[in-house]
Formats: structure tokens, sequence, C-alpha cells
């Protein structure tokens, strides 16, 4: 492993560490896009059940624009933030704590040219 | 709201429902492949301590474990139990009505009846062209052979003439059968929108109140994971409070599922720290319930004493003849009485060395599913565990139940029942459950009011549901037996929420709240009725069509009146002791396992599966 820059603070295999973060990246956009199908499927069952007035109808299609947005929604950016900071940990020492989305957006330009929230200086945290 | 019509629920895609709920199971499973992934490739492999090693590193492991272990909590109480469990159930409950429906509807138009009324409470009426025919003495055949009457053939002579005659008689036996039609589409559209609307309500509730997200990683991580951590700690006694006090909107079912997805240390830490969560609970195991109920039992006990101490040590200081001694000896009466009722269930149903009693005319253990002092008192007491039987019979006593009662009179009926399963079961295991889990009329003026059993239905819909979330293995088969106002009970669960029973048994019933068993969402087949020729409640069928008799549609069977009056001249007597003689020895000479009692012998052959024995 190699010791990183202020050494207290860990010590890694880099190549590793990016295995992992490509590992986070894959989740979170596989939940993401399963996550819309799934939320595409329930909005098209809710429709007749709304259409033929039941309370369940409703409820449904709520249900799963929550589950959607904030469950897995919730998980997905659990996810991709981890996999965000620690691929800047594959570069330099950061403290959890001192962590923000702009520091991946400084790392992020080579190795991760697609992912969208490498812009992150459109993300509240920036 | 459900403002589902019979056209919409006919309609409806019960199937497509269905597999969006299989959808939402399958992509649960789907999504744990994830969190197994994050678990094996990322904590365990790339990110192990071989390749990734400080404090930090390990703080970046533990945030991943949380983040997978929220995620399948969520994947298990929200897409799982809450939403694909909702879809399931209400699957099976619409299309439960929706079958119901297709039998009615195609009956209600072939005796040119119209469905006329708001979805709240539909109507069936005879239609203009059926009132035109009986005025015009040209009824339609149907009518005819139920009124025992020859079609007329057009012209003037004699069936025409008895045609004109009987003409109250064919309105009368018309409207008759229209407000069957009626009770029934009535009854198929309230258990729907009760499914409807629980339905909602389920997956409503589990917006209302979410768990917390771990928070990222990022500023003031260290303050935030901490309060996460707090609130996990939390978060299970905060469900396990909803599910108790009915503010969750879980079914059974759920609950169940949810209760099954705790870790063990989870559910003992609920059983041991609130009991008062866990023991009232339909869709937590009997065993589970029991323990916990005991325990209540216990301390409740317990409390009443202290409480009655207070009292009479404050009574010492009050002027015996001031309102403030008077309303305090009314309240040191009051918890004397609930302390009595509580410890002589407490003594029914617990051994000497105050282990679990056991039934002493089956042998089989006593498990305390619920109680409550409020109002009469209420106390749901199993002999057998419901979990395991082969069959289940739950009784409803009727006017006068109490919880005095099911610690003595009650309990002892029930014990007789469980005798008689046991006796003629062929081997079977049954459990016998009394169910006073509503607060039953005091009397026979109140047991006129249809209230006390409105008020108990969504009750005893949850138990029956919560008997088949919890049952290992096969269902069993499920009997309730209703008797006299508990068979008004029964039926009004059964047409208004809906019961999950393969049987109902009513018996000396003043009526069962509809006039036809079709209504009861039961197979009409599986409906059972007796009154004994004495009993004076067939004189009084306040809550609609007596069961026993053929417009109902039930099967009967037949129980006898051993009891006599007091003297020749008490001629109240008999028909008063007779409507409570239905589980009598009534030779009392020969052995109990021995007796021939038709109407005990017949309830036990329909709890366990012998109708075909049934006299």
């Amino acid at each position: 492993m190699t010791p990183m820059a202020g050494a207290d603070v860990f010590a890694m295999d880099p190549d590793e560490v990016r295995k992992s973060v490509e590992i986070l990246f894959e989740i979170e956009a596989e939940v993401d896009a399963q996550a819309a199908t799934m939320a595409t499927a329930n909005a098209e069952a809710a429709g007749p059940l709304k259409d033929a007035a039941t309370a369940l109808g409703p409820a449904l299609e709520a249900a799963g624009e929550w589950w959607q947005v904030h469950r897995a929604g919730g998980f997905r950016g659990l996810v991709g933030n981890t996999g965000e900071y620690l691929a800047v940990c594959a570069e330099e020492a950061v403290e959890v704590d001192d962590y923000n989305a702009g520091t991946f957006a400084s790392v992020a330009g080579d190795r991760y040219p697609e992912r969208p929230n490498a812009n992150a200086s459109s993300r509240p945290d920036w | 709201m459900s403002e589902l019509t019979w056209e919409r629920l006919r309609d409806l895609d019960c199937g497509a429902i269905r597999t969006l709920g299989d959808a939402w199971k399958t992509y649960v499973d789907q999504q744990l492949a994830h969190t197994e992934r994050l678990r094996t490739d990322v904590i365990d492999g790339h990110l192990g301590t071989e390749h990734y090693e400080s404090d930090t590193a390990t703080q970046v492991r533990d945030q991943i474990a949380m983040t997978a272990d929220r995620y399948e909590d969520d994947l298990s109480d929200y897409a799982s139990t809450r939403i694909a469990t909702t879809l399931l159930e209400a699957a099976d409950a619409f299309e439960k009505e929706q079958n119901e429906l297709k039998e009615l509807v195609p009956l209600i138009e072939q005796h040119d009846f119209e469905i006329e009324g708001p979805h709240t409470e539909y109507d069936v009426n005879l239609s203009g062209g059926l009132h035109r025919a009986i005025l015009t003495l040209d009824p339609p055949q149907w009518l005819c052979d139920m009124c025992g009457v020859k079609k007329p053939d057009g012209f003037w002579d004699i069936d025409t003439l008895k045609v004109l005659f009987d003409s109250v008689d064919l309105y009368g036996t018309a409207i008759g059968l229209a407000g069957q039609y009626q009770d029934w589409l009535r009854s198929v559209m309230s258990r729907a929108h009760d499914a409807d609307e629980e339905a909602a309500a389920a997956l409503a509730e589990m917006r209302e109140n979410p768990t917390e997200l771990p928070p990222p990683l990022g500023a003031t991580y260290d303050d935030l994971v901490d309060d996460y951590k707090d609130s996990v700690s939390e978060e299970v006694a905060g469900e396990a409070q909803a599910i108790a006090e009915g503010t969750s909107g879980m079914s059974p079912e759920q609950v169940n599922e949810w209760w099954d997805h705790l870790s063990d240390a989870e559910r003992q830490a609920l059983i041991e720290e609130h009991p008062e969560w866990v023991g009232p609970v339909d869709g937590i195991p009997v065993e589970t319930r029991d323990t916990a109920n005991r325990t209540l039992l216990d301390s409740q006990i317990d409390g009443l004493g202290d409480r009655i101490a207070a009292k009479e040590q404050a009574l010492q200081g009050m002027d015996p003849e001031s309102e403030e001694y008077e309303k305090a000896k009314a309240e040191l009466d009051d918890l004397k009485h609930d302390k009595s009722d509580l410890t002589r269930l407490q003594d029914r149903i617990t051994d000497d060395d105050g282990s679990p009693a056991a039934s002493n005319q089956t042998g089989q253990d006593y498990y305390l599913l619920g109680f409550d002092t409020e109002g009469s008192g209420k106390a749901v007491v199993a002999i057998g565990n419901p979990d395991t039987a082969d069959n289940v019979n739950t009784y409803v006593p009727g006017t006068g139940g109490s919880l005095t009662g099911a610690g003595g009179g009650l309990l002892n009926r029930a014990d007789t029942m469980a005798f008689d399963a046991q006796r003629l079961g062929g081997g079977d295991e049954t459990a016998t459950v009394l169910w006073m889990g509503y607060d039953a009329p005091d009397d026979l003026i109140e047991a006129t009011d249809p209230k006390w059993a409105e008020g108990g239905a969504a009750d005893l819909e949850s138990f029956t549901k919560g008997v088949r979330a919890t049952a290992e293995g096969e269902p069993s088969n499920f009997t309730l037996t209703g008797h006299s106002y508990g068979s008004t009970m029964v039926g009004t669960a059964a047409a208004s929420e809906g019961v999950e029973a393969d049987n109902l048994m009513l018996i000396a019933s003043p009526g069962a709240s509809v006039d036809t068993a079709s209504a009861l969402g039961v197979d009409e087949n599986h409906v059972w009725a007796s009154t004994n020729d004495e009993d004076a409640i067939q004189y009084a069928p306040v809550h609609g069509e007596n069961p026993t008799h053929e417009e109902f549609g039930a099967n009967t069977f037949t129980s006898d009146s051993p009891r006599e009056g007091s003297d020749w001249w008490k001629f109240w007597e008999g028909p008063a002791e007779n409507h409570n003689s239905y589980w009598d020895q009534d030779d009392l000479n020969t052995p109990a396992n021995e007796a021939n009692d038709i109407s005990r012998d017949n309830q036990a052959y329909v709890v366990t599966g012998q109708e075909e024995r049934v006299r």
C-alpha cells in the first residue's frame, strides 16, 4: 500500500480503491435505471386504478415516485457520494469531514469524463 | 377515499395489479444484489483492510455498510412489505369481490332489477318493466314460480285472477329478492371500499414518517452520523409503537413480514421493554403474543394493586359524607373489579407454579392474545395454538360478554367447544379461540343496536387476517362461531369489512346484519345457522333475516333444546334458558366423551371439516 500525503490519514492501494469507485458508480447507475423502470411500470399500473376512482391509484402513484426519488434515489446518492469521495482519495488524502463535491470535480476531469457529477459546480455542496 | 363503483370494480384488471406486486418483489431481489456486491466486492474486496487501512478507511467502510443496511431495510419495509404486499393483498381482495359481482350482477339483470343510487349505498330496485309486468298481470315466470302461481297465458281465466289476487305477494316477493341482492351488492362494495382504503392508507402512511438516511460524506459528517445512529437505535421501537397504536396503516400480513425481518435481538428487546406493543398486535406469532401479554397481565395486576392501596389510603382522609369520597369510592370499586377480573383470568390460564396452564378438558395450552379493562372489558384467549393447528374455531360471544366472563363462563364454553373438536376431530389438532374482543351490549335493549357490532367489525377482520398471517404451514380450516349477538358481530364484520374465514356458524342469531348468506363474503355453502325450537331469539330477528330461514340461504343444523322452566307455569323460562343451551351436556349420566349432544356434535363437525356428518 502507498502511504499518502498526510500519511497519518491513511494508507492504500490506489488501483484497488479505483476499482471500488468503478463498482460504486456502476451500482449507482444501475440503481438509477432500475428505479426509473420500476417507477414507469408503477405509474402505468396506477393509471387505470386512478381512472377507476380507487383510493389506491393516487396512493400507488405517489408511493412509486416517493420510492424512486427518496429511497432508491437516496441510496443511489449515497453510493455516488462515497464513490466520488474514494475517487478523490485515490488521488490525494482527504478526511471525510473535509470532503466536498468540488474536490471531486477537481480530480474527475480525466478519469471520469462521462460522469455527470464531475460537473459538481451545480451541486449544493459545491 | 374510495369512489370505486360496481362497474369499475367489475372491469378492474386485478391481474395487472398482481403483476405489478410481483414486479416489485422481483425488483427487491434485483436490488439486494447491489447491496450484496457492496459487501463482497467493495467492503471485503477492493476496499478491504489489505488495500485501504486507517481510521478514515474504517469510517468509509462503515458508511458503505450503513448505506447497504439502510437500503436493505428500505427494500424490506417499503418496497416489499408496503408496496408489493399491499398490491398483492389488494389484487386478491378486489378479485374476490369481483367474482361476487360476476355472480350477482347477472342475477340482478336476469330478474329485471336495476342498480341505482350512489356508490356509497346502492339500491337494487324493480325495473319499470318488471313493475309493468306485475301490474298488467303478466309477471315473469321466475316470480310465478317463487309465488307458486301459474303464469297467465293472456286470457282472463282462473290463472289471471290468481295473479290478480296474489299481486301483493308477487310484489312482496320481488321486493324481497331485490332487497337480498341489494344487501349482497352493498356488502361487496363495502368490502371492496374497505380493501381499497386500507391499501391506500398503507402506502400513504409509509411516506408520512420515513426513516432517516445515513448522511453523505462531507462537512459535519461526524456529527450527522452520530445522530443517524441514534435514530436507527430508536427506529424499531417507533415502528412497533405505530403498529400497536394503529397508525402504521399496515395489515396483519405486513406486520408479520415486518416482524420476521427484525433481528432476534430487536424482537427480544421489544418483548421485554415494550410488551404493550407486542401482545395485542395481529400479525405477530401467537407464542410471542402470549409471552408479552402474560408480562402485561402481571404488570397490570400489580399496578392495580398499588393504585387500590393508594386509593384506600386517600379515602381514610376524606369525609365519608362528601361527594369527593363517593367519587373516590366508586373509582376504588372499579379498580377492585378490574383487578378481580384480571386475577381471575390469570388464575385460569396460569398454573400454580406460574407457568402457562393447560385446559383441563383437552390438555391444550392456553394462549393469551389480548385483554383490556376498558368498558366491559375484552379478552382474547386461545385453547391450543392457532398458528400450528389444523383447524381454528373462533367463538364470538354475545350480549353480556365481558372480561369477567372471559375468565369464567365464556372460557368454559370455549373449553367445551375445544373438547368437542378434539373428541370428534379424528386426530386433527383444533385451536379454539374465545374472541371477546369487542364491547358487547350489556342487555337486550342495547342488543337491538347494531353499533356494538359495527364498532368491533374492523378488529374482528384484523384478528382473522392475523390468524392467516401467522399460520405455520398450510392454512387452517378456520371457523368463526357467533352466538346470539356474537353472530351479529360475525355477520357485520363479514359483510362490511370481510373476514378471512372458511366457515361461519351463526348460532341462536337475532340476525347477521344482512338478509342473505351470499352477502357475507364467504361461500354460502360454508355458512351455517342453527337455532333450537325453544329458543326465544327466533322471534326477534332485529338484525336482518333469521339465518335459519330458507330465504337466508345458509345451511342449517339441528340443535336440541334440553332446558325446561322451573315450574310448568313459568312458560317464559324455557325459551330464555334454551337460548344458552347449545353447549349443554344433555345427559349428565353419560360420560362426556360418549355424549350425543346434537348441537355440539354438529358444531364440531363443521369446525373439523366433516360437514357431511352434520345432521
